[in-house]
């Protein structure tokens, strides 16, 4: 994220702090619907901004959010959107790697120390992390579940409803232990504990790499 | 109450006559379009038609505190702004002679 859009999102935080009660739950289900868009960092906190500032001077006078931008939020926010230019398939793969690695660094992080505690337990070598067929599957599954929530929570940010949402999660803690409890122990590779941290400052070097590109 | 239909088309060069008038704000042109007998507009009704106006450089803004307090995002008319103007200013007058002459059910050749 550039320092401006960075900067604008402080911002923007502060300024959301004025809001209060049901117009501060529809500024944070319009914010998070406009996260469902593939526009810049720096566009969606200038919308943000905006919508937060028309919403604040709408409360000062006394109005409700219908009042300030129409009954139908999502379609308001559609109107919006329509006239932010869409980020090019590099910036949006880009995009999608950079919020992706935060995610990956931090399950490779609790993989490395619950094998660094399985060794030491079995009396092994401590600094030696077996690496699974198991541990790849489930790892990857998550990633993939917690990518797939973020997008249905964000698309779905108007919805009262979160059954989806729930039987979503349901069977992503219940594929995980079947995963865990079916899959072969089968050993792809065994790095010492010094590699599994080299990988972790190469993921965080890159996340910061992207990060100050978008 | 105007049909939105009949609307579309014809509030962005509303909307560019009121910002060509004096520095101006979201709300405020909502209000302005009211008392010309628009109806009641939602702010957020005008807010895409203005950002399609900033992002065609047809106005400028600038985000500071009003004198009553708040911080608000004012539209200024630029130079292409002020062209597009004319240019609608024109095409409605054709369009108004139009439709008035097909409600009077008279041709121009008449």
């Amino acid at each position: 994220m550039k320092n401006e859009a960075k900067k604008l999102r402080d911002e923007n935080n502060e300024l959301e702090k004025k809001l209060k009660g049901a117009l501060n739950d529809i500024l944070t289900d319009i914010v998070v619907y406009i996260r469902s868009y593939g526009i810049s960092d720096l566009d969606q906190e200038l919308v943000r901004r905006d919508i937060t500032q028309m919403l604040i001077d709408g409360q000062e006078r006394g109005e409700n959010a219908a009042d300030v931008i129409g009954d139908d939020y999502k379609a308001f926010c559609d109107s919006v959107m329509a006239e932010i230019p869409k980020l090019s398939t590099k910036q949006r793969i880009m995009t999608s790697i950079r919020d992706i690695l935060p995610a990956l660094m931090t399950l490779f992080a609790i993989w490395a120390v619950f094998a660094v505690i399985k060794q030491a337990v079995s009396n092994e070598a401590w600094y030696i992390t077996p690496l699974s067929v198991s541990d790849v599957i489930i790892g990857a599954s998550l990633l993939i579940a917690a990518a797939g929530i973020v997008v249905y929570i964000t698309i779905n940010s108007f919805d009262a409803k979160p059954a989806g949402l729930i039987c979503m999660l349901l069977l992503i803690i219940a594929s995980a232990l079947a995963a865990a409890l079916l899959l072969p122990e089968k050993i792809i590779f065994s790095p010492h504990i010094a590699a599994d941290m080299a990988l972790l400052i190469v993921l965080f070097i890159a996340y910061k790499l992207i990060d100050r590109k978008l | 109450m105007i049909p939105s239909q009949m609307l579309k088309g014809t509030l962005e060069g509303c909307i560019l006559a009121i910002i060509s008038r004096r520095e101006t704000y979201g709300y405020e042109i909502a209000q302005t379009l009211g008392s010309f007998g628009f109806g009641k507009i939602a702010e957020g009704t005008i807010y895409p038609l203005l950002l399609r106006l900033e992002r065609s450089g047809f106005v400028s803004t600038d985000y500071r505190a009003s004198e009553l307090g708040p911080k608000r995002k004012y539209y200024k008319l630029t130079q292409a702004g002020s062209e597009e103007l004319e240019l609608f200013t024109a095409s409605y007058r054709e369009l108004e002679k139009a439709v008035n002459a097909a409600l009077r059910g008279k041709s121009n050749e008449e």
